[in-house]
């Protein structure tokens, strides 16, 4: 058996040099990593990467084709049965739907490696089983039959069996797939406090990566028939790691953010934004959703707006945080004025710092573009411009865009 | 525990009770009544002396007595095999004779009674209807416990055990097609089957084997349990999954198998008394069900061998042609009064 | 037996005919009692279900088993109107493919056996009629396969211009290949008379009805001479008719030619209430019950199908062991002419008159039937297996 690195908290499971998958197919191979207790581990990647694979070797329920796995110290091969289901306990995709069978009678199932020969349950077991449910906020289900539960309601009350177990360590297996965003959000948190409060171990495979990088202790990347990262969240979960774990195109990952955004194709329309202060978000997405091809500027690289413009892939001037607008930039951007249909603004407030954007209004409507602005002040009702620029003031992104779209 | 728990507790003790009561009356009413009017005075003097010297008395005591208590045990271990099997596929409709028990039986049989070859058996019994179709029927059952060690999954032990059961089926036909025509009337009365016959030494041995069985199946009560959620959640939960397959299919066959062999095949009462007791329990626990299944399986059967009886006396019909009959529309109409599929 | 096969496979078609079987029962209304008028003299003749009736001169409808109406018209003349062109039979017929045994017998009664018949349902091994033997032996009979299995390649090669059959699946294979099909079996059991009749059903297809006259005849004076002996014994004895097998019983119903004949021996058939086509199971009980007392018990099978002995029998069903016949009473099994010996009615019947009264008939030699023995005989080799059991 290993040594165990010293760390305060224990570990709860230790593989090592683990090979899974099917006698004909090794579906991941070398892979060695360590749980600690409570800890809440996301394996993420496209599917048929191996996450299934994985769980279903740490269950027992395949055979390692090499490696060893260690459970609580106890190495998973040697424990009986009955050990590892007092140890371990999971929640599968499969959906299982005995008749007459009440959401009580379901998650009771799970004190099967408690109780004695016929089953019968003691005072202990029921409370276990109360505390399961009450865990999963789930009380006022009790006598439901589960055929009549929602998705999300059968999902906690399989979790809730899950923790009737009393398991120090619970495996899930896509436990938000087909839920709603309500369900999503529920089973998430109660997962985590299952860690938090309960100590539980839980490994899960999860398809949100924005959700498991706030939740998550440690997250495994499986791809290509390997573990291409293991740690935490905030350091394996970058805009590249994770556009090269699902083979982004059209996507990408903010680590910042925190969130995925849809890159634009570039083919539509160009129209150049002016934003900043953090004004633009919305509107480059709904630009973008609308196919137009986006070039902004000029903003600042610790603005909102730089962020969500790099995450979709727009063309972008910026300038460091904190500086005043060259006038080397606003001439590149002037240029890039020219071939553009139109210019947007989106109503930022002008400072002594991103003054320089008000040059970039006066260059379009001498150039003659169309000017959409969302600004909600009479900024443009002085003296008309030289040549026939418009200004074409708008309420909303929704309502600009669409005029937009109108007149082009 | 709660309301609803004691509530459910009572409801199902109730029909414990009453299932219990009719099935006594069902019997005794085998016993009492025939194709032969026996008076009440005659038969109670019967009863208490024990008279089998008499014709009413051997009539009540060797022909009526082992007939009612065999249409009891063949309901009762029909409807066990039945939920085993329905328990271990996930899958409600199936009966016991899905494996190729009853093909197997039926084969065997026919090679005795259509061609010219009785395989030694008449040396061992004279019996050799019954001896013949226990031996089809448990070669059936040892092939499916072989083949249940290999299979990952019931679908494929499923599958093999129909085909195992057409591929009987087709060599019976094969061998009714060559047959002389006299052979195939007593063949043809067998594959009806019957609690027609019986003798005590049978009901002795169907007792002790099928008991055995039952109080087994009881035992394993809670990774029956276990294994309505499924094979991956019983075995996470602690079942030994290759041990209790083998036990679960070995009960529900031999069960099954035997009432083939001394009765012959008898349909539907596998099929649908788990079904009635489900709905009538309103659970899906087999601790009960099990138990259920033995005293609800034994009273609709007694009652369907009555009808058969004496509906047309002297005339005999086929026990599965009642079985189907009445079994049916029950189970629908069951169904349609709770609008919720099985 | 065919026909139970069919009927044991749905039961309630057998269910709702039990219960119709007083509609189609024999009738006994018809102006004939045993053996008087000349047939051609009457116009219309109901056969049980069968019915035949001169419409013209020389045009005869006819109503087989299932109701089914044929109209027989003299070769090379035409038929009347208003009749399909399958129904019309061109008489006498010269080409027959027959399934039953009863059916083939009646035809050697009425002479034609051997020119007519071109097809049967059964191999050359298990046929006791001699002509029938020969005919397939001289490839003029064809065997067509079983019942179940008829090959119609070889049938339509026969070129039968009619079929006589129990099986109204073929019909519509015989409606195309242009053959007449005749139905000769009905729902319910054929009592006596509409068997001693049915020769007069098929007589007409062949311009046979003097043959069947003296056939009808032949039984007719079987059956006086019958009564005639019988009619002043003593004792009645009980008979029952039937088989038993391994924990079940089957018997030949009251309704049956076979129970009214042994009414009319003066006797009691023990199972007279019992209603039904042919050989129906009863209960054990009932069968015990009606024995108890029974003199003579007669068996389907033969001995070569299970008939051996009456110890064989007890063996078989131990509950019904203590019947009166297989204890010292007497059991019957027919002989394997039995079932193919339709012709010889007269001689069966009174062989069973003999078998019942023997007292009436000393002397008499069974040719139909065979007494069984209380156990069945020593062989060379069970007398081997004895002896090395003693060592």
């Amino acid at each position: 058996m290993n040594q165990v690195n010293s760390s305060v908290n224990q570990t709860v499971l230790q593989v090592d040099h683990l090979s899974v998958g099917y006698k004909d197919k090794t579906v991941l191979r070398e892979l060695s990593f360590q749980v600690e207790k409570g800890g809440f581990v996301s394996l993420l990647g496209p599917n048929g990467a191996g996450k299934t694979t994985l769980l279903r070797t740490l269950s027992r329920h395949l055979s390692p084709l090499y490696g060893t796995v260690l459970v609580d110290q106890a190495d998973l091969k040697k424990l009986t049965q009955k050990e590892l289901a007092k140890t371990m306990s999971v929640v599968l995709t499969e959906k299982v739907t005995p008749p007459f069978f009440r959401a009580w009678d379901f998650v009771a199932m799970g004190r099967y490696p408690h109780t004695g020969f016929m089953g019968k349950l003691t005072a202990s077991d029921e409370k276990a089983v109360m505390e399961a449910l009450a865990m999963v906020h789930a009380e006022n289900l009790l006598f439901r039959d589960i055929n009549t539960l929602s998705d999300g309601e059968r999902q906690k009350i399989l979790i809730a069996r899950a923790l009737a177990q009393d398991p120090a360590i619970i495996l899930l297996d896509e436990p938000t797939m087909h839920l709603d965003l309500k369900h999503r959000m529920e089973v998430m948190t109660i997962l985590q406090s299952l860690c938090r409060e309960k100590g539980i171990t839980v490994v899960a495979s999860l398809h949100d990566v924005d959700i498991a990088a706030k939740i998550s202790d440690k997250v495994a990347l499986v791809k290509d028939s390997q573990i291409i990262a293991w740690g935490e969240p905030e350091n394996v979960l970058s805009t590249d790691s994770v556009s090269a774990l699902y083979d982004f195109k059209g996507a990408s990952f903010n680590r910042y953010l925190g969130s995925i955004e849809i890159r634009g194709n570039g083919a539509g329309k160009p129209v150049f934004v002016v934003a900043g202060m953090s004004s633009a978000a919305i509107l480059y997405r709904l630009l973008s959703k609308r196919g137009f091809s986006i070039i902004t500027g000029i903003l600042h690289e610790n603005d909102l707006d730089f962020f969500v413009a790099e995450s979709i892939g727009a063309e972008n001037y910026s300038q460091p945080p904190m500086t005043s607008i060259t006038t080397e930039t606003i001439q590149k951007a002037k240029k890039r004025i020219a071939a553009c249909t139109c210019v947007i603004d989106t109503g930022f407030p002008l400072g002594d710092l991103n003054h320089g954007n008000a040059e970039l209004f006066k260059a379009a409507l001498e150039m003659g573009s169309p000017l959409y602005t969302l600004r909600k002040d009479d900024y443009f009702s002085q003296p008309a411009p030289a040549s026939g620029g418009c200004v074409f003031p708008c309420n909303s992104e929704s309502q600009l865009v669409s005029l937009l779209e109108q007149q082009l | 525990m709660t309301s609803e728990t004691i509530h459910l507790q009572k409801r199902q003790t109730f029909w414990f009770i009453v299932i219990l009561a009719v099935m006594a009356v069902t019997v005794a009413l085998n016993i009492m009544i025939g194709s032969v009017s026996i008076s009440f005075s005659d038969l109670s003097h019967i009863v208490s002396a024990h008279d089998t010297a008499s014709t009413e008395g051997f009539i009540i005591w060797n022909i009526r007595m082992p007939r009612a208590i065999a249409a009891v045990l063949g309901g009762a271990f029909l409807s066990v095999a039945g939920l085993l099997l329905q328990v271990f596929f996930r899958n409600p409709i199936v009966s016991p004779f899905i494996l190729g028990i009853t093909h197997g039986a039926t084969l065997m049989v026919s090679i005795v009674m259509l061609t010219g070859l009785t395989l030694g058996f008449s040396q061992i019994s004279p019996y050799i209807t019954t001896l013949a179709s226990f031996v089809g029927a448990y070669a059936v059952l040892a092939i499916v416990l072989v083949i249940a060690t290999r299979v990952k999954n019931g679908v494929t032990l499923l599958i093999v055990g129909l085909m195992m059961g057409y591929l009987c089926h087709a060599v019976t036909s094969m061998l009714l097609a060559f047959a002389e025509k006299e052979k195939i009337k007593g063949f043809v009365l067998w594959q009806l089957g019957s609690f027609s016959g019986f003798q005590w030494n049978e009901i002795q041995l169907m007792t002790i084997i099928g008991g055995l069985l039952l109080v087994l199946v009881y035992g394993l009560g809670k990774p029956l349990n276990a294994f309505l959620l499924g094979e991956d959640y019983a075995s996470s939960m602690g079942v030994n999954i290759r041990l209790f397959r083998i036990l679960i299919l070995l009960c529900a066959c031999a069960l099954a198998g035997m009432i083939t062999a001394v009765a012959g095949p008898v349909a539907f009462i596998g099929l649908a008394v788990p079904h009635m007791a489900r709905l009538c329990f309103n659970t899906s626990d087999n601790r009960i069900l099990v138990p259920g299944c033995v005293l609800l399986g034994g009273l609709i059967t007694s009652l369907c061998d009555f009808i058969a009886r004496m509906v047309f006396s002297p005339v005999e019909l086929p026990i599965s042609a009642i079985t189907a009959f009445f079994g049916a529309p029950i189970v629908l109409s069951l169904l349609l009064k709770r609008k919720v599929s099985i | 037996m065919e026909e139970t096969m069919l009927l044991k496979r749905h039961p309630f078609i057998l269910l709702i005919l039990l219960g119709l079987s007083a509609a189609f029962g024999c009738n006994r209304n018809d102006s004939d009692t045993f053996g008087e008028k000349d047939i051609s003299d009457i116009s219309f003749m109901s056969i049980g279900s069968f019915s035949v009736e001169r419409i013209a001169d020389n045009w005869t409808e006819v109503r087989d088993g299932a109701g089914r109406t044929l109209v027989l018209v003299p070769r090379g003349e035409k038929a009347p109107e208003g009749y399909e062109p399958q129904q019309v039979v061109q008489v006498p017929v010269k080409r027959v493919v027959a399934y039953g045994y009863f059916d083939i017998a009646i035809l050697k009664t009425l002479g034609v056996l051997e020119d007519v018949l071109v097809g049967v349902t059964a191999d050359i091994d298990e046929w006791t009629i001699p002509e029938v033997v020969s005919g397939m032996k001289s490839g003029k009979i064809a065997f067509l396969g079983g019942y179940s299995a008829i090959d119609f390649e070889r049938l339509k090669q026969q070129s039968p211009e009619l079929v006589l059959t129990w099986d109204p699946s073929i019909i519509p294979m015989m409606d195309e290949m242009g053959v007449a099909c005749a139905i000769t079996t009905t729902p319910v059991a054929m009592c006596l008379h509409a068997r001693m009749r049915f020769v007069s059903f098929l007589a007409p297809f062949f311009n046979k009805e003097k043959k069947a006259k003296e056939y009808f005849d032949r039984v007719s004076t079987a059956l006086s001479s019958i009564r005639e002996k019988t009619k002043n014994v003593a004792h009645e004895p009980k008979v029952m008719w039937g088989d038993i097998y391994e924990k079940r019983v089957l018997v030949e119903p009251g309704n049956a030619w076979v129970g009214e004949l042994v009414g009319l021996a003066q006797s009691d058939y023990q199972f007279d209430d019992v209603y039904g086509k042919s050989c129906i199971e009863i209960s054990l009980e009932r069968f015990l019950y009606s024995g108890k007392d029974a003199d003579i018990f007669f068996t389907y099978r033969t001995e070569k199908t299970g008939a051996t002995s009456k110890a064989a029998l007890a063996k078989t069903n131990p509950l019904l062991a203590r019947i009166k016949p297989l204890k010292n009473g007497k059991v019957f099994s027919p002989l394997p002419n039995y079932v193919q010996s339709g012709d010889k009615l007269d001689e069966i019947l009174t062989d069973i008159s003999a078998i019942i009264h023997p007292e009436c008939y000393p002397g008499h030699a069974l040719r139909y039937f065979r007494e069984v023995p209380d156990k069945d005989p020593v062989t060379p080799f069970t007398a081997m297996k004895r002896i090395s059991n003693i060592k």
